[in-house]
């Protein structure tokens, strides 16, 4: 595999998508925390703020440590590549509200995190085809990933302190 | 990972260690299933898939009996259908999976699919044997708080396998592995819990 692809354009839906897993996430969140009929799109919105903030530092800190991919395919291929990468936020939004509506359990949580963990790795994989290095690619955006999926559980338990 | 080398097109396929191969599966799972899918035997593949789905039925099975809604005598049967599952259930999926993917122009073959999801539950069979290890060990509660991330972590690899499959589509992957893992999540609430 000498050749590396080079970044495919972002399909418009994928941010769609991910914003609307992340918002689904932080709806699901919210209606454990809060009995009012407006916690889940409050909570919709602090997801898509906090998912958005959080994979916009991830990028930032993932051009700054895989220095292949920025040299080669600048911002925009970290952009792309992390883009494919969470959209596999999508499957565990899905589960989670499955999981939540249809069983009544509460682990919204569990996907939420090993959702942004799994995302990340992801994005690691689309890291590799775009010539980042396999070590960079693999480790790199899985620990920023788990850094992120931290930040979520740690900003639920803050959330879950809170007189709501 | 199993190096940190750049692939080469007529490198031969490396042997590692299966504890590093499925630790490799939750982190760069694309890479592995690329590696290793096309060489293992599916029996082999299954095995992996059987044991995982075997491994959480098992702490379902615990968890239940613990807290009185299941009789010890139903423990190894529940245990059993989830070997069945893991094994001709995952056949299955990965069959419908490949048979959905043909019109997105994959060029993988019924097989390939086989092994690939197959393989791909390596992380729940990681999170299978911790998990048990602390059901016995210390009593816990398992089934939902390592068995069904187990589960879930599997669905990387399964997207990386849809990804193959489709010929690197993402969107298509990913509603497919979505309903993969729906299917999977759905058979164990109604072969365990009884929906």
């Amino acid at each position: 595999m000498a050749e590396h692809d080079s970044p495919a354009g972002l399909p418009r839906g994928y941010p769609l998508v991910r914003l609307v897993s992340f918002a689904g996430l932080g709806a699901l969140t919210a209606r454990h925390l809060n009995a009012n009929e407006m916690a889940p799109a409050v909570g919709a919105g602090v997801g898509v703020v906090f998912g958005s903030v959080g994979l916009g530092f991830l990028r930032v800190l993932v051009s700054i440590f895989c220095p292949r991919v920025m040299q080669r395919h600048g911002y925009r291929g970290i952009r792309a590549a992390t883009g494919a990468g969470f959209l596999m936020m999508f499957p565990f939004a899905v589960l989670a509200a499955a999981a939540e509506l249809q069983f009544g359990w509460s682990a919204v949580q569990a996907f939420a995190m090993a959702g942004i963990m799994t995302s990340g790795a992801a994005a690691g994989a689309e890291l590799a085809r775009l010539g980042g290095g396999p070590m960079a690619s693999a480790i790199v955006p899985t620990f920023l990933a788990f850094l992120f999926s931290a930040a979520w559980g740690l900003a639920t338990a803050l959330a879950q302190m809170l007189p709501l | 990972m199993t190096n940190g080398a750049q692939p080469n097109a007529g490198e031969a396929p490396r042997r590692v260690g299966a504890l590093r191969a499925m630790l490799a599966m939750m982190i760069n799972p694309g890479r592995v299933l690329e590696r290793h899918a096309g060489s293992i035997a599916a029996p082999w593949a299954l095995l992996v898939s059987g044991l995982a789905f075997t491994l959480f039925f098992l702490q379902t099975a615990l968890d239940l009996e613990r807290v009185g809604k299941m009789a010890s005598g139903d423990v190894a049967a529940l245990a059993g259908k989830g070997a069945a599952m893991g094994i001709l259930g995952v056949a299955v999926l990965a069959f419908l999976a490949w048979a959905f993917s043909l019109p997105f122009g994959g060029q993988r073959t019924a097989g390939w699919a086989v092994r690939a999801f197959g393989l791909g539950y390596s992380p729940a069979l990681i999170y299978g044997a911790v998990g048990l290890g602390l059901n016995l060990g210390l009593k816990w509660n398992t089934a939902v708080a390592c068995g069904v991330t187990g589960l879930l972590w599997a669905l990387g690899p399964l997207f990386a396998a849809l990804r193959e499959m489709t010929g690197g589509k993402n969107g298509v992957s990913a509603v497919l592995s979505t309903l993969c893992g729906a299917a999977m999540l759905f058979a164990w609430a109604e072969l365990s819990l009884g929906g």
